[in-house]
């Protein structure tokens, strides 16, 4: 059912999955961001590309905090216990959030917005959904060598995978579209970590990157991210715009 | 490396020291600040670590680019 209070239109909703998390750091990162930007139980989050609702149902469980998550592939999910608040999930991008203006406390974008076609447009609608003061979370693989902004080269010709921008770059973006930077943080030994954790399973990182993009992407983009040697960050920005 | 592999692997190896077969156990490394958790054969009463040239040359030699940004 609609709820014209939250939702744009009427949300195509997928349930709640138990989650699989394959990301640098894990929850540490997130648990990191959530502390630093005070959340609390009853604040209004949402998970952008929330894949099998990892982020969602941690946030629940520790924090009290009942999100949204979007996925343009979202898993079909079981359902936590009965009777317990569960997070709503819909089918979506982040270039068209089918939120509210003004309405969120808190955007997570873990691992997603190297995955997006249109960043500026997924940050101008990050702009619009987020409250006045309400803080943006990004964690994410970066260009650790450019300090020029350019993506990497696409090696795969077709493909719209862009794996990943400069810090210079990521703050550019930022500014252009009413954020303040708070937070810039490398994460690049947890990357590091879970590459090699994969190695020792025996699953080689050209896996771990077409895993990363849930299935989502056109084309695997491990190789060219590899090779380029990225980095991995936790960046955060208040909205000062409503 | 199959499962048989590994199972075979692991009764061809007897520690020098104490005369027991080496076992598959879990041993926590670390390498350039960063610790992981690998599958190799040990011999469960002194844990003298056997790095099979295999290992080496491969999964370890992967791990060390990776961390060494090679």
């Amino acid at each position: 059912m609609l709820d014209d209070c939250i939702f744009t239109k009427e949300p195509e909703t997928i349930g709640v999955a138990p989650s699989s998390l394959a990301r640098p750091g894990g929850l540490y990162i997130t648990n990191r961001a959530v502390e630093f930007c005070g959340f609390t139980a009853g604040d209004r989050v949402a998970d952008i590309g929330c894949g099998s609702c990892g982020t969602l149902e941690y946030l629940l469980t520790t924090y009290g905090i009942c999100g949204f998550g979007l996925d343009p592939a979202p898993m079909i999910l079981a359902v936590g216990a009965q009777g317990m608040q569960r997070p709503s999930v819909v089918r979506g991008i982040a270039e068209a959030l089918p939120f509210k203006n003004s309405l969120l406390d808190g955007l997570f974008c873990e691992c997603v917005l190297s995955l997006v076609d249109d960043l500026d447009a997924a940050l101008q609608e990050f702009s619009r959904v987020l409250k006045k003061g309400g803080h943006l979370i990004i964690s994410d693989l970066y260009y650790r060598t450019s300090t020029d902004g350019s993506r990497l080269d696409r090696p795969y010709g077709q493909s719209n995978i862009q794996p990943a921008i400069s810090k210079r770059r990521m703050k550019g973006l930022l500014e252009a579209h009413g954020f303040n930077s708070l937070l810039w943080e490398d994460h690049t030994r947890a990357l590091k970590e879970l590459v090699v954790q994969l190695i020792f399973a025996g699953q080689s990182p050209e896996d771990f990157w077409k895993q990363s993009c849930r299935d989502c992407a056109p084309s695997p983009p491990g190789r060219s991210i590899i090779s380029a040697k990225p980095g991995y960050c936790l960046v955060i920005a208040r909205c000062h715009t409503s | 490396m199959t499962v048989r592999d590994q199972q075979k692997e692991e009764k061809e190896w007897t520690c020098a020291r104490c005369g027991i077969d080496l076992e598959l156990a879990k041993v926590q490394i670390t390498y350039v600040g960063c610790g992981f958790t690998i599958d190799v054969l040990r011999c469960p009463q002194c844990h003298l670590v056997l790095v099979t040239e295999d290992l080496a040359v491969g999964k370890l030699a992967e791990a060390e680019k990776v961390l060494e940004d090679k």
